[in-house]
């Protein structure tokens, strides 16, 4: 058994010839031999305001046939906009957001905030529409653009992951509520925590701010008139 | 570098081989397996492509491939799983769900397709008795049954194949002969259907005439049950109906896997109801009820001349008389003109009683607690929740030694002397003695309590004015 | 790409398969209605992405 194992015969993506592993350049995606590899893009002069720092994988030039505007109207139906953005994940949980805003505004469990309901839906409609738009957009201009790009947005807030925690949350409270454990009606009286939580996340955010620029300070950054 | 999954062949493979087994072997119940198991596919699928992606880390193949998702399910595959999901989830539910008796819905499956042929059934047996015992064996199709003053019992109703062509609608008629066999005193109704190998294909909606005095049994896969004016005995079995009875005269049992109604009224024995279903129904029962099981529906009773008791895994409730109406819906109980002893324990609920007599105990771990007794005089009552409001609505001239406590709340006295309110830090206690009247126990862990004076709502009875205390409300508090 | 992090990102979707499965056989054997279960769905995704971040943050990756 070889030690470099299972990789096994590539061909040349211009010119088809056979490449042993040593031999195979890996560029865009696919294999090229030595002679045809694309030539690395030159790196962009770092004082251009108008060139972002390619931090993500290069950007994919195949871009034809994305139209932002069709996104737009597909978007205007549950999930479909994100399908057409190839986010298929993303779309079904656009579906299911959707489906449970419906059941809700429905649904007597949640008593009085049925119209809120209500209108969380058509609100919902049009940011899925926009969102569909805007991802369409960045993949245009050859964006590399994430599965879950604006929903889960915040990477990690001062190391807590909120947007994973917050739907295991709705998740297990949903359950709880359907198997008769615990209603929501009870749950939904607490939801004045939900403001007072933002409260406390964004004061946390503003004294670590606070914290760093005042480190900043005392390291000579740069002085601000205020 | 890609690597394919293997998995996806494996399945088109099985699936080829599953339609093929049923092309060939026509007695193979294919579709009653797929339609309960396919879940275990995908749950396969997943297991096999666990397998397969930790066999792939392991050799260190795993690439992003340009494409979030790496080497997991692509997008051909998602759409193969949901095509399954929406299939299976079809099938299944027209298998175990209503057929539709009038053809007018299609439903997308493998083996709806065809015409559907009806054929006549009738079938009489005559001199079977005043009293025989009929049993009823038809696994899918409503049933209708009747008494009636005669010794015959006789039968009508319809049988709807689906096939491919006549003479296989044919074939499948003569393979499930319809009868009426007598053995003693035993009537036996079978319509066979579970000779014809896919169960979907074929319903037989029955209605029968029987002897007044007969003694029913039906057992059932799919379809409802209406029998009425029958003053035997009656048992229901089925996996999944709609049951209707009226006017039955001997101990009634209902068991269900899953129904949508339970519906029983004017019973003069014993009625009992298990397993799983919705709504339940029972109204001018003479004998004892009970109902055990889960329903997820509206549960009413009405003029329940018994004991009746009632059972879910969250509720425990006995009522000795229930001449008003008591019903449960959405997390509440309702009562109105029940008498007791009255035992409740429940999990989550909210309970109010209004105009009753006989003691009372509840027991809640969380939910309010309204009673209005209404009636005079007053029986023991204890009621005791951990999480919830108690109040009780007394009427003038109520006799009664109250002792009402709870450990965190307050505590709101209406009904003035003598009961007074004590607060003792977070807890509050109101008691007092009207003598010549039982004990009444309020106990709340968390949640206020209050005692009010009857008359603020119009009594039940012929409306009189709200009575006026002589002497002007005291409330005392230190 | 850190390899853990690509595990992760692979198995979700067996995982979902899985867990989807699961449900609809819980809903078949008639234990608890899909209509019941679905936020099973929900806390699996929640819990597949907070994985996905660890992974990333032990690599040392994005702050």
């Amino acid at each position: 058994m070889e030690p470099t194992g299972n990789l096994q015969v590539a061909y040349c993506r211009i010119c088809g010839k056979s490449l042993a592993p040593e031999e195979q350049h890996p560029a865009l995606g696919t294999i090229y031999c030595a002679e045809h590899v694309p030539a690395p893009a030159p790196p962009p002069p770092a004082d251009s305001p108008w060139i972002t720092p390619a931090t993500a994988p290069p950007p994919n030039p195949n871009t034809s046939g994305v139209s932002p505007g069709l996104a737009f109207i597909l978007g205007l139906i549950p999930g479909v906009g994100a399908i057409y953005n190839a986010q298929y994940a993303k779309g079904l949980i656009h579906v299911l957001v959707f489906g449970l805003l419906l059941s809700m505004a429905n649904s007597d469990s949640v008593g009085d905030l049925q119209f809120l309901f209500g209108m969380l839906a058509p609100a919902w409609v049009f940011y899925m529409a926009f969102e569909a738009y805007h991802t369409a957009r960045r993949r245009e201009l050859g964006q590399p653009v994430e599965e879950f790009s604006s929903i889960l947005s915040q990477q990690s807030a001062g190391g807590v992951p909120v947007g994973p925690i917050l739907l295991i949350g709705m998740g297990v409270v949903f359950l709880l509520n359907n198997l008769g454990v615990l209603r929501l009606s009870v749950i939904f009286k607490f939801w004045p925590l939900a403001l007072i939580g933002l409260g406390v996340h964004m004061l946390y955010q503003r004294t670590q701010e606070r914290s760093q620029s005042s480190n900043e300070n005392v390291s000579g950054g740069i002085h601000h008139e205020r | 570098m890609k690597r394919h999954s293997l998995v996806g062949p494996l399945l088109m493979i099985g699936i080829g081989a599953l339609f093929l087994l049923r092309n060939f072997v026509p007695d193979f119940r294919v579709f009653e397996a797929v339609a309960k198991y396919w879940p275990w596919l995908l749950i396969g699928w997943g297991f096999l492509r666990v397998i397969e992606v930790l066999n792939w880390h392991r050799q260190g193949l795993l690439t992003a491939n340009g494409r979030p998702g790496g080497s997991g399910m692509t997008g051909g595959e998602w759409t193969l799983v949901v095509m399954v999901c929406v299939f299976g989830s079809i099938i299944h539910m027209s298998r175990s769900a209503d057929f539709f008796p009038n053809d007018r819905i299609r439903i997308a499956g493998w083996d709806l397709v065809g015409e559907s042929f009806d054929f006549g059934l009738t079938a009489k047996k005559t001199g079977a008795g005043k009293t025989p015992r009929v049993v009823i064996e038809n696994s899918y199709g409503d049933v209708r049954i009747s008494g009636v003053d005669t010794e015959d019992v006789s039968a009508t109703g319809t049988k709807t194949i689906r096939a491919v062509g006549r003479s296989d609608a044919e074939r499948d008629d003569k393979s499930t002969p319809f009868e009426i066999v007598q053995t003693g005193d035993q009537v036996i109704v079978r319509t066979n259907l579970d000779r014809i190998s896919s169960s979907r294909r074929v319903r037989a909606n029955l209605e029968l005439t029987v002897p007044k005095g007969a003694t029913i049994e039906t057992r059932g896969k799919t379809g409802d049950f209406d029998i009425e004016n029958v003053n035997g005995a009656v048992e229901v079995n089925s996996d999944n109906a709609g049951v209707r009875l009226n006017n039955i005269g001997g101990p009634i049992r209902v068991d269900l896997r899953r129904s949508d109604i339970v519906r029983v009224m004017n019973a003069k024995a014993e009625v009992e109801i298990k397993g799983r279903g919705q709504d339940v129904e029972l109204e001018n029962i003479a004998g004892a009820a009970a109902v055990n099981g889960q329903y997820s529906g509206d549960i009413k009773f009405r003029n329940l001349a018994k004991p009746l008791r009632f059972e879910s895994n969250i509720t425990n409730l006995r009522v000795e008389r229930v001449d008003g109406e008591m019903e449960m819906v959405l997390g509440k109980l309702m009562a109105r003109r029940i008498s007791g002893p009255v035992q409740l324990t429940a999990k989550s609920k909210d309970v109010e009683f209004s105009d009753f007599t006989g003691t009372i105990e509840i027991e809640l771990e969380k939910g309010d607690i309204d009673l209005r007794p209404g009636r005079l005089p007053l029986s023991k009552i204890q009621a005791r929740t951990k999480a919830g409001r108690a109040e009780l609505v007394l009427p003038a001239g109520a006799k009664l030694d109250l002792r009402g406590q709870t450990k965190r709340g307050n505590i709101e006295n209406d009904f003035g002397s003598p009961f007074r309110v004590n607060e003792d830090g977070r807890a509050s206690a109101v008691t007092g003695v009207i003598p010549g009247g039982p004990e009444v126990q309020l106990d709340v862990d968390r949640g206020e309590i209050r005692i009010r004076k009857a008359g603020a709502d119009a009594p039940p009875a012929p409306p009189a004015p709200p009575v006026v205390p002589k002497t002007p409300l005291e409330i005392t508090k230190q | 790409m850190n390899d853990n992090r690509l595990l992760i990102r692979a198995l979700r979707g067996p995982l979902t398969l899985i867990v989807v499965g699961g449900l609809f056989a819980i809903d078949h054997a008639g234990i608890y209605r899909f209509g019941q279960t679905w936020p099973v769905l929900v806390i699996l995704i929640g819990c597949l992405t907070l994985l996905e971040r660890s992974g990333n943050q032990t690599a040392g990756g994005a702050q």
